[in-house]
């Protein structure tokens, strides 16, 4: 009977801890980066190679705008 | 009320019954466009993600960009579908949640139809919905749409019994299943709401306090697992069976089970809402009293109503963000070991409470 009882506090006080997290994280600015409008700083000597498989291409330019 | 009014205006019930019963459905349609997209950015901001941003503002069109996809989508039924019954199935889904819309009180001026047996109305017909979510697993002639739709009828039925026990415990106190008069019993101030006691007073009212509290717990968690959304999904758990009894439907069909979805949300929210928490009444009192403009309270009314529903879909959202999902002796177990017989003592306290 008492573990019955302390089933249910410990689902019940749980579920609300899990929820105040949750909570919390909604107001905690994203750290998406919305990549075509906001791009990030590359260091200045970088030299980054272009490479297309040509297998896996569908054609839609975006390594022709980048 | 509506219907008298459109009554009063043809001379004609059936005119006045098909009009009244529009304001539920362009209420349902956007309200489903509404509570994709905030779905959408609760999962999202929940995940530190962004969610939607590139059709208006904050991707608020992005819901129906995605509603003219699906509208192009073609139309799929394989070979083996038992055609009647999967075409027949997802119109009975929608038609049941929407039925159900027909007894919600949205205001004091405003509800489809004022029939003395409201609550119950609503119950039963949502009982509609089991058959077609059946129907459609059967139909799809899909294993796991089959396990899909079984797991779903069982645990509709099973959580339907620890609803309709807190149900009955309201009714106990307020005496009648009409959900306009119920509201009504609950007007004024936060403190006349059902969760806080209702229309009763001195000793009752404080002993019953606790007891409500208790019922409105029951309730929201078995309404909840009504209509399958985390952690009650396991009719539909996509990681296990591959999105259950929706999985042949592709465009319109799909569309329709989504709707019936998010509207079925916002059906349990509002019978929640109705039962405990004033229904469409104001917590502090109408701002049309205040500055004596009478035709102000229904729209202010409406208004409570819909915040009210659409904070319980919030907090819907919420868990479903939260928690995992039950495996199905779990799902048992919290119905029959847990919300029956509480929601069982909870009756039989709050019959002697109404009786002395």
């Amino acid at each position: 009977m008492k573990e019955y009882f302390s089933n249910i506090w410990i689902g019940l006080s749980t579920v609300a801890i899990g929820m105040k997290v949750t909570f919390k994280h909604l107001f905690v600015p994203a750290v998406t980066i919305q990549y075509p409008s906001v791009r990030v700083e590359l260091p200045e000597r970088e030299r980054n190679r272009l490479y297309v498989n040509m297998d896996d291409c569908i054609g839609h330019d975006q390594c022709w705008c980048a | 009320m509506m219907y008298d009014f459109f009554v009063d205006l043809f001379g004609n019930e059936i005119i006045a019954a098909i009009l009244s019963g529009v304001p539920p459905l362009l209420f349902i349609l956007v309200f489903v466009l509404f509570a994709v997209w905030l779905e959408r950015k609760v999962s999202a901001h929940m995940q530190d993600r962004l969610g939607p941003m590139r059709t208006g503002w904050h991707g608020y069109l992005q819901t129906i960009a995605d509603l003219i996809k699906l509208i192009q989508k073609e139309d799929i039924l394989a070979a083996a579908n038992d055609k009647p019954l999967f075409n027949l199935a997802p119109v009975l889904v929608f038609a049941g949640t929407y039925a159900a819309f027909a007894a919600i009180p949205f205001s004091s001026y405003y509800i489809g139809s004022n029939i003395d047996l409201g609550i119950f109305f609503i119950i039963g017909i949502s009982g509609l919905v089991v058959a077609g979510i059946l129907m459609a697993g059967w139909s799809s002639n899909n294993k796991y749409s089959m396990l899909g739709a079984m797991r779903a009828a069982a645990q509709i039925i099973s959580y339907e019994i620890p609803t309709i026990l807190v149900v009955l415990t309201v009714v106990m106190i307020t005496r009648t299943l009409n959900l306009h008069t119920l509201s009504e019993m609950q007007t004024g101030y936060i403190w006349n709401w059902m969760i806080f006691g209702g229309p009763t007073v001195g000793w009752q009212k404080f002993s019953l306090i606790p007891l409500m509290f208790i019922g409105f717990l029951v309730i929201y968690m078995s309404t909840l697992a009504e209509v399958n959304r985390t952690p009650f999904d396991i009719p539909e758990a996509e990681s296990e069976l591959v999105s259950g009894y929706h999985t042949e439907y592709s465009g319109m069909k799909f569309a329709m089970f989504f709707l019936a979805e998010y509207a079925n949300m916002y059906a349990v929210s509002a019978i929640v809402t109705a039962l405990f928490l004033g229904g469409y009444q104001s917590p502090i009192g109408y701002f049309g009293n205040l500055v004596d403009v009478p035709w102000l309270i229904p729209i202010e009314q409406f208004l409570w109503f819909t915040i009210k529903g659409t904070f319980f879909v919030f907090v819907q959202m919420w868990l479903r963000w939260t928690l995992p999902r039950l495996r199905v002796d779990q799902l048992m177990a919290l119905c029959w070991k847990y919300l029956i017989p509480i929601a069982f003592v909870n009756l039989i306290i709050v019959g002697l409470i109404t009786v002395l």
